[in-house]
Order: C-alpha cells, then sequence, then structure tokens
C-alpha cells in the first residue's frame, strides 16, 4: 500500500480486514473499539504477527517502545499510530 | 490474561472500584486465612480444637503424605532464610499481617492503599527477619530510589540524611551509650548526605555519568554474583553477602522491568518514596521470597492493574486463586507419590520422579530405559510444578486481595499445546521479563528485513542468554553462594537452553507460517490432536531437563545419551 492517498477509514478496514484473517474467531464482532489486546493479543506470537504485518503492509518501522497496550488498545487507537507513523 | 497487560486506569475509574463494602466480602477473606492458619500452624492446639489430622481422619480421609508430625499439613509454603520462630508461627505471623494488609487496604482512602501495604510489609519483616536484615533491604531500595528519582533539592539533605542512617542502622555496631550511638548515627548520615549531595547528584547532571550509575544499581546483583565467582576461583574465599542485601538482590528482574518502564518513559520521572517502595516490599513478597520472583512485574503493570475493577470483585477472584493453592499446597505430595506408585506398578522406574537421581544412576553405568526417561523427566516436572504452583498462586491471591488485578503467574499449563503458549502459562510474569529486557531490545533492533533471522536472534537473546545467565545463573548462586564452582556448574547446563530456543523458534515460525485455523481443545474431531500436540510440547519441555539438571558426575555425553535414548536412540 502506498504511503499517499491513505486515510484513516483505509487503514482501519485493512487492519480489520487483517484481526478477522489472521486471527478467526466465529464469535467475535470486530468494531473499532473491540478490545484487540484482549481478544486477539494473547500472545507474543501474535503481537509480532502483527507489528510485522503493520511493517510490512504500511512501510512503517516500530520500535520497542510503540510495544504498549494504548497503541495497540483496539482499531481506532492503532489506526491513529499508523497514520501518525505514515505522515512523519 | 493479555499479552499487553492491562490498559491505563484513571483516578475517578479507581474510585469507583473502591467504593463499595460488601462484609460478606471481607468475611470471606477472612475465613479463607482462617483455614489456612487452622492447617498450616499451631492455631488448632491453642484454640482447643481438633487437629487437622484428626479432622480428616474423623472424615475418613486418607492422611498418608499430607500431614506433618505435629498433625498439621505438611506444607512448603514458608519464610524464607530466617530461623527466629519456626515455620508454623512465622506463617502464622504472614496470615495475620495479610489479614491487616487487607483491611487496611480495603478500607483506606485511595492515596494511603500502597502506603499502608508498604508498612504492613515492614512490620512483618521486622518481626521475621529483625531490624538489621530489614534496614539493610531499605537501604539497598532506598539507594535504587535516589539514583532512578534524584529528589527536588530541598528534599536532597533529609532523603541523603536517612540513607546514610539506613546504612548505620544496617551495619554499624551499636554502642552501650545513646549519646554515642547518636553521634555515629548522625556522622554516618551527615557523611552519606554529603556524599550524595556534593559527587553523586551533581554528577548525575551528566548523562552518561547518570546512566552508567542507574544501570549499575538495576544489574548490581548481577555485577556483585559475576565479580564474586570469578573472586573465589582466584583467592578462594566466598563473599557472604548480608541478608538484606540477599533478599534485595532477589528483586533484580523486577528492578530490571522497573527500569525498562523508567527508561521508555512510560512513568512519571518524580514518583513518592513510598509509591517506589510498594512496587517492590509488599506482604506478597513475604512467602517463599525466592520463588514467582517476578510476579508484579515493574511500574507500568502495576500501576496499570491497581484497583482497575471493582475490590470485591478483585478480592474474590483472590479468594479463589487461594483455593486452588490450598489444592495444591495440601495434595502435592499426595499426587506424587501416587503417581510413583502407579509406574511402579507397571514396572517404569522413575527414580522417585527426579531427574538428578536417574542421570547420576546412568552415569554410573546403570541402565535406562526410554519409557523411564520419559516417565521420570514429567513426573520431576510435575512434582515441581506443584510445589511452585501452590505458592505462586498463594502469592497471586494477596495481590488480588489487596487490590491489584494480577495475572497468575501459572495458569493451567498443561493445557498448551506448543511451547509458546506454555511458556505463557507456566511462567507468565518470568516471560514478559525476558521478552521486555531480552526479546524485544533484539527484535526492533536486528535483521529487520529477515524474518527468520530477526525471530531466531531475538528467541536466542531472551531464552538462551537472558534466561541462562539474568535468570538460573544469578538464581543458583544466590542459592548455593558465590562460588566459581556454581557458576561453572550452571554454564554446563547450556544445551538445555539452546534446545528450548530451538523448540520454540521452530513453533514461532512454524505457527507464523501455519496460520491456526482453530482454537485448541474446541472439542471437536481435532481434539485428538490437540491431545497429542499438547503431549508433545510438555514431553519436550520434560525431557530437555536432563541437561538443566545434571548430576555431578554425569558429563555432557552421559546427558546426551539419556536425552537421545527418551527418543528410543540408544547409542552404547
Amino acid at each position: 500500500m502506498s504511503k499517499v492517498d491513505i486515510d484513516k477509514e483505509k487503514i482501519e478496514f485493512e487492519l480489520k480486514q487483517f484481526f478477522k484473517t489472521e486471527f478467526p474467531a466465529t464469535d467475535i464482532e470486530l468494531t473499532n473499539t473491540s478490545d484487540l489486546p484482549a481478544l486477539f493479543l494473547i500472545d507474543s506470537l501474535r503481537v509480532l504477527t502483527t507489528v510485522i504485518h503493520l511493517e510490512q503492509q504500511f512501510g512503517i518501522s516500530l520500535a520497542e517502545s510503540d510495544m504498549n497496550a494504548e497503541i495497540f488498545q483496539n482499531i481506532d487507537s492503532l489506526s491513529n499510530f499508523v497514520l501518525a507513523k505514515l505522515s512523519n | 490474561m493479555s499479552f499487553f497487560g492491562s490498559t491505563p486506569v484513571t483516578l475517578e475509574q479507581q474510585e469507583q472500584n473502591d467504593k463499595s463494602v460488601k462484609w460478606s466480602v471481607i468475611v470471606a477473606v477472612l475465613a479463607s486465612l482462617m483455614i489456612y492458619a487452622y492447617l498450616f500452624t499451631h492455631i488448632a492446639s491453642w484454640a482447643n480444637l481438633p487437629h487437622p489430622q484428626d479432622l480428616a481422619e474423623g472424615l475418613g480421609i486418607e492422611t498418608v503424605n499430607i500431614f506433618d508430625d505435629d498433625k498439621n499439613v505438611d506444607s512448603a509454603m514458608f519464610i524464607s532464610s530466617t530461623n527466629r520462630f519456626n515455620s508454623d508461627d512465622e506463617r502464622l505471623i504472614l496470615f495475620a499481617i495479610i489479614a491487616g494488609a487487607f483491611l487496611s487496604s480495603y478500607f483506606l482512602p485511595l492515596r494511603f492503599k500502597k502506603g499502608s501495604l508498604f508498612f504492613w510489609f515492614l512490620l512483618a519483616m521486622g518481626i521475621l527477619y529483625g531490624l538489621r536484615t530489614t534496614t539493610c533491604l531499605l537501604l539497598a531500595h532506598w539507594s535504587v530510589y535516589l539514583v532512578l528519582h534524584v529528589p527536588r533539592p530541598s528534599l536532597k539533605i533529609p532523603y541523603g540524611f536517612l540513607a546514610g542512617a539506613l546504612a548505620c542502622i544496617a551495619f554499624a555496631k551499636a554502642g552501650d551509650s545513646w549519646l554515642m550511638n547518636t553521634v555515629v548515627l548522625t556522622s554516618w548520615g551527615g557523611g552519606v548526605c554529603v556524599l550524595f549531595n556534593l559527587f553523586i547528584w551533581p554528577a548525575m547532571r551528566f548523562e552518561m555519568f547518570a546512566k552508567g550509575l542507574q544501570t549499575l544499581v538495576v544489574q548490581s546483583a548481577l555485577i556483585t554474583v559475576g565479580v564474586g565467582a570469578i573472586w573465589q576461583g582466584i583467592q578462594g574465599e566466598a563473599w557472604t553477602l548480608p541478608l538484606g542485601v540477599l533478599l534485595f538482590f532477589w528483586h533484580w528482574e523486577r528492578l530490571m522491568m522497573y527500569h525498562v518502564d523508567y527508561k521508555s518513559g512510560r512513568m512519571p520521572e518524580e514518583i513518592s518514596p513510598i509509591a517506589y517502595l510498594s512496587i517492590f516490599l509488599t506482604p506478597a513478597s513475604l512467602p517463599n521470597w525466592k520463588w514467582g520472583v517476578t510476579i508484579g512485574q515493574g511500574y507500568t503493570y502495576l500501576e496499570n492493574n491497581f484497583y482497575c475493577v471493582d475490590k470485591n470483585r478483585l478480592a474474590i477472584e483472590g479468594i479463589k486463586i487461594w483455593g486452588v493453592a490450598l489444592i495444591y499446597l495440601v495434595f502435592n505430595d499426595v499426587i506424587r507419590y501416587g503417581l510413583i506408585s502407579l509406574f511402579d506398578y507397571f514396572g517404569i522406574e522413575v527414580f522417585s520422579a527426579r531427574i538428578t537421581r536417574m542421570v547420576s544412576h546412568y552415569a554410573q553405568g546403570g541402565e535406562v530405559t526410554t519409557s523411564s526417561v520419559l516417565a521420570t523427566t514429567v513426573l520431576d516436572q510435575i512434582r515441581w510444578m506443584m510445589l511452585w504452583a501452590g505458592s505462586v498462586h498463594f502469592k497471586t491471591g494477596i495481590w488480588r486481595v489487596c487490590g491489584y488485578q494480577m495475572d497468575p503467574y501459572f495458569n493451567k499449563p498443561w493445557m498448551s499445546t506448543n511451547l509458546i503458549t506454555f511458556w505463557t502459562r507456566f511462567t507468565f510474569h518470568y516471560r514478559e521479563f525476558l521478552v521486555r529486557c531480552f526479546y524485544y531490545p533484539v527484535f526492533f533492533k536486528f535483521f529487520k528485513n529477515n524474518f527468520i533471522l530477526r525471530v531466531a536472534v531475538a528467541t536466542f537473546a531472551a531464552v538462551t542468554i537472558g534466561n541462562l545467565v539474568w535468570g538460573h545463573m544469578t538464581e543458583g548462586m544466590f542459592y548455593h553462594g558465590l562460588y566459581y564452582y556454581n557458576f561453572a556448574e550452571v554454564l554446563k547446563t547450556w544445551p538445555y537452553f539452546v534446545l528450548l530456543t530451538l523448540g520454540i523458534t521452530v513453533s514461532e515460525l512454524y505457527l507464523f507460517w501455519r496460520k491456526p485455523t482453530r482454537k485448541p481443545w474446541a472439542l471437536d474431531r481435532y481434539w485428538l490432536t490437540d491431545f497429542f500436540a499438547m503431549y508433545c510440547t510438555l514431553q519436550f519441555y520434560c525431557i530437555i531437563h536432563v541437561f538443566a539438571k545434571p548430576s555431578s558426575e554425569a558429563t555432557l555425553a552421559d546427558c546426551t545419551k539419556l536425552f537421545l535414548i527418551g527418543f528410543g536412540i540408544n547409542v552404547d
């Protein structure tokens, strides 16, 4: 995905697609405020899978300090983070 | 349980969660502690109640391997490294202190709760370990606090003086005259105050010095064991650490996590002394001080989990965890000896569920079969897990009744269907330590363009380097003394760490490429696959312990041969 012409909605859509296909869970409806750490990011492998996806899909680079619950809390906070990284 | 722990909780939420007082919950917590006191202390004799053993026999319960000579439960829960009282009395003091800590944290206003936990801890330490050890432990933590959080100018003199006064009480010999003692105390206080105010704090304006000193105090445990071992190897004489320092060193992993929070800017630069001390020094540290030392982690984890849900719910969860702990503490020997008898019945030698005995037997020329290797390694881990689980569940329960939503350290590890889940379920807080202090720094810095190398090297940093050097080696020296021999003995176990690294790396890569499409244990037609994956995971973790628990007469070749026998390969 190109760095240009990307808005928050597109990022949210892409992230939702990622979580739905990567960690399928039939009984969960994923919204912008769903609790990602509790529902999906329950172990280190899932977190790393998400990190690698973010780096590859959006061409951003994550740092150790980005590993916190505030950023990975939900689709909304995560897409804000991606958007901020892209605008930098 | 989530990988990130909880999200930050606001003061309003905390106040809301502190509002409702339920007397039924209070009675339930105190009753749980009374049950513990009845089973594990002399309280039955004092209160003229039937002893636990008599009661069990009266109810027709089989009592072999449960009770000790004084007819209460033979418990693996104890107070480490002190003999001021007998074990039963120590436990009684512990339960009384926990009751006090629970009541004060339940009823006091929010801003006094953490301080009250520290107060109850200090009281317990003073009774159980005495003034000098308590002061020495306080001094060590106080020094860390002064180096990490340089006080504002108005506090520099009293804080510096306090460090000296603590040092004086911990180390100076008390004289007969109170006047002389006051002079000595003032001199120590003044001297250390000058040291901090004229040298250390001014020098900390230089970033390099500040960072170096901070790393030095945070890594003081590792530096001491390293230098101590080499010193003993050269000079022949081992250092004996004051007990207070040794107890402080047992906090080294949590201190490292605190330092990670500190460096990442995820905590305020200025926090009060009580806020710092109540992170490390709470009644939850007291039972089995040396076990489950990472429970609680650093600053952020505790902050995010303090009164993040209703306090009554937390207390009920704490009671439930204590209930599980009780099962482990009471029945671990029954289960252990039952399993040994079961395998004996089938003619499989399990060496009293001790890998070291099996390795020793093999090294001395004895025969060991594949079934023996598989069964002994599993039973040894079950034995250890049950001892461990009782203690760490009890500690977790203390945190919960005192208002922290603490994740269980040990969460049904036998449900794991791969090594990654196993580590999370087996040692949650220790896994967090390794991931945050070793895995992340490497993963986010090196081999960003090569996924396999990135994962493999980060896993190696955490599971081999971090786990061996900062985990097992340091711990081994604290247990057995600062001898070069102990240092070398731990280093000899390197194949265990390398095999564990390989196992975890392969699992990570496999799961990354072959995405799981279903949740394990869904009781669908794949449950047999789950069962097989679970057995392979546990057996792999258990069998690599032939390298972690070798006997002194066994060589690396002996351990390797034994390991291969476990896979049905006999190379003799």
